[in-house]
């Protein structure tokens, strides 16, 4: 095994940051990306998903996040059990694409199941790593080693090292070893266990930041204007009907997709509430014998779909942005960026 | 033209500077104090997840015009209690882990004491009558009103 004698000081300056990056979101890109730099992404790496710092605390990188399902606990057990630590040790970092290793969309119920393993894993080869490093520099065979709570100590008591002091802050430098020996679940103390949910205390005292809650310098507001039947076609919009909207900024038209930004969120509703706009007459449901063979669903919901099962719905969405793009496709493209078409209406609730 | 509002929210007196004073509280307490506990669901006084208490009484705070609101104590999820010393109800819910995604929590929860201030003793239904106009997304209604029954000293 290898470590890196590199960036105890970058990891704990970074680590003191990722602290801040959780309390303080405009915070998190920039000070984010600076970390980025000092670590990998790569996901064959155990450093993409682990890090142990001087003091034994143990920091797991996910790309899988918990969308109120307890993922973000049972990952910390998954890797608190496979590294022999206890829960109060480790600390997960989700879902941040300059912090985190690219395990795909949450989505699936494969955020255990692939996610979850994918970590376990990491743990497993970490783990083996520390063991064979301990028996070096204890001079005790790894067989005779055992792992409790982050410290690696003779069977025979006596000699001892701590996972901090094994690795004195290093990153390990590792590619994950699929067949590192993983724990046999009969010795398990702390995977299959009931856990209190680690998010709850703060969605219950009101200090969870939920996205919706996220707040960026200069922010603006938007709403979406929605037509009176899914059929309907947008034939015209006076913008002069919310000119007089305090903070008004802009009415978006992008084919059938109509939406206003203002300056404040009550702006927004306003304009949107308020905003004159002729739509073509429809009336009836889709049929619902066509809803899954290429009727309403396949108009609306394609491309998106297509985007979320192959883990490029980041990278497309950020398409939107170039300019000029008509006709059919932007409309497809609109529709699934910003109206919620049934794949994307989650919000806070889905399957992880 | 802009408009100057004073409120008494968690017992702290805040000045807030509007362009609309129909505006509802709910976007003040969110965008002009940062607060995080009462959410936008639906705009409409629908799902109630924006419930507050005034007074001491639930209201839906996405309808509660500040204009209105007056000289009335506001109280926010955050005013309830805090991680540190959370409310009764607060405690509840981390006790029978009634939270799936948590988005309408602050409601049940702000519901479910004011609620319980005022009514001695109540029954699993009229548990279940209170919390009727709060909606939850995830399904943990089950365990939602256990948490108030445990309040209540029948759960």
């Amino acid at each position: 095994m290898s470590f890196t004698e590199t960036s105890r000081r970058d990891f704990l300056k970074a680590t003191g940051v990722l602290v801040v990056s959780f309390t303080l979101a405009p915070l998190m890109t920039s000070c984010a990306r600076g970390h980025a730099e000092t670590r990998t992404l790569a996901p064959d790496q155990v450093d993409a998903f682990l890090a142990i710092d001087a003091g034994g605390g143990v920091t797991v990188y996910s790309g899988k996040v918990d969308l109120g399902t307890g993922v973000r606990t049972a990952i910390t057990q998954i890797a608190a059990e496979e590294l022999d630590v206890s829960l109060d040790r480790v600390t997960v970092i989700e879902g941040d694409t300059a912090l985190t290793p690219d395990q795909g969309v949450t989505s699936g119920s494969l955020s255990i199941e692939k996610g979850g393993m994918q970590i376990r894993q990491a743990a497993a080869t970490a783990r083996r790593a520390l063991v064979q490093q301990a028996a070096q520099r204890l001079g005790v065979p790894a067989g005779d080693l055992v792992v409790e709570n982050g410290t690696v100590r003779s069977r025979s008591g006596g000699k001892q090292a701590t996972y901090g002091e094994l690795l004195r802050g290093r990153t390990f430098s590792l590619k994950i070893d699929s067949q590192a020996p993983l724990k046999d679940p009969a010795s398990y103390t702390i995977v299959g266990r009931p856990v209190a949910r680690l998010d709850i205390p703060a969605k219950v005292t009101g200090r969870f930041t939920f996205m919706q809650n996220v707040r960026v310098p200069g922010m603006l507001h938007g709403r979406v204007v929605r037509p009176p039947a899914i059929g309907a076609a947008l034939q015209s919009v006076d913008e002069a009907s919310v000119k007089s909207v305090p903070g008004f900024v802009k009415v978006v038209r992008l084919g059938n997709f109509l939406g206003v930004v203002a300056k404040t969120e009550w702006g927004a509703i306003t304009a949107a509430r308020q905003l004159r706009a002729t739509w073509s007459a429809w009336a009836g449901l889709p049929d619902e014998s066509r809803l899954w063979r290429g009727g309403w669903r396949r108009r609306t919901t394609s491309r998106c779909t297509r985007m979320a099962r192959s883990g490029r719905r980041a990278r497309s969405l950020r398409s939107r942005t170039v300019p000029s793009r008509a006709g059919r496709q932007a409309r497809r493209r609109t529709i699934c960026a910003s109206s919620s078409p049934p794949c994307c209406r989650c919000r806070s609730v889905t399957c992880a | 033209m802009a408009t100057a509002i004073t409120l008494d929210v968690n017992s702290r007196s805040f000045t807030v500077t509007v362009d609309d004073p129909q505006m509802p509280l709910l976007y003040a307490l969110r965008n002009a104090l940062g607060l995080n506990g009462p959410s936008f669901g639906c705009g409409l006084a629908q799902c109630g997840a924006c419930t507050v208490h005034l007074d001491g009484k639930a209201v839906r705070s996405c309808v509660m015009p500040l204009a209105a609101v007056g000289t009335q104590k506001v109280v926010t999820l955050e005013g309830l209690g805090t991680p540190e010393r959370p409310h009764p109800v607060q405690q509840a819910f981390i006790d029978e882990q009634a939270v799936q995604c948590g988005y309408c929590i602050n409601g049940m929860i702000m519901q479910a004491a004011a609620f319980l201030a005022t009514s001695k003793d109540p029954s699993e239904a009229d548990v279940k009558q209170a919390l009727a106009g709060n909606l939850c997304r995830c399904g943990t209604h089950l365990r939602i009103v256990r948490a108030v029954m445990r309040v209540a000293g029948r759960g």
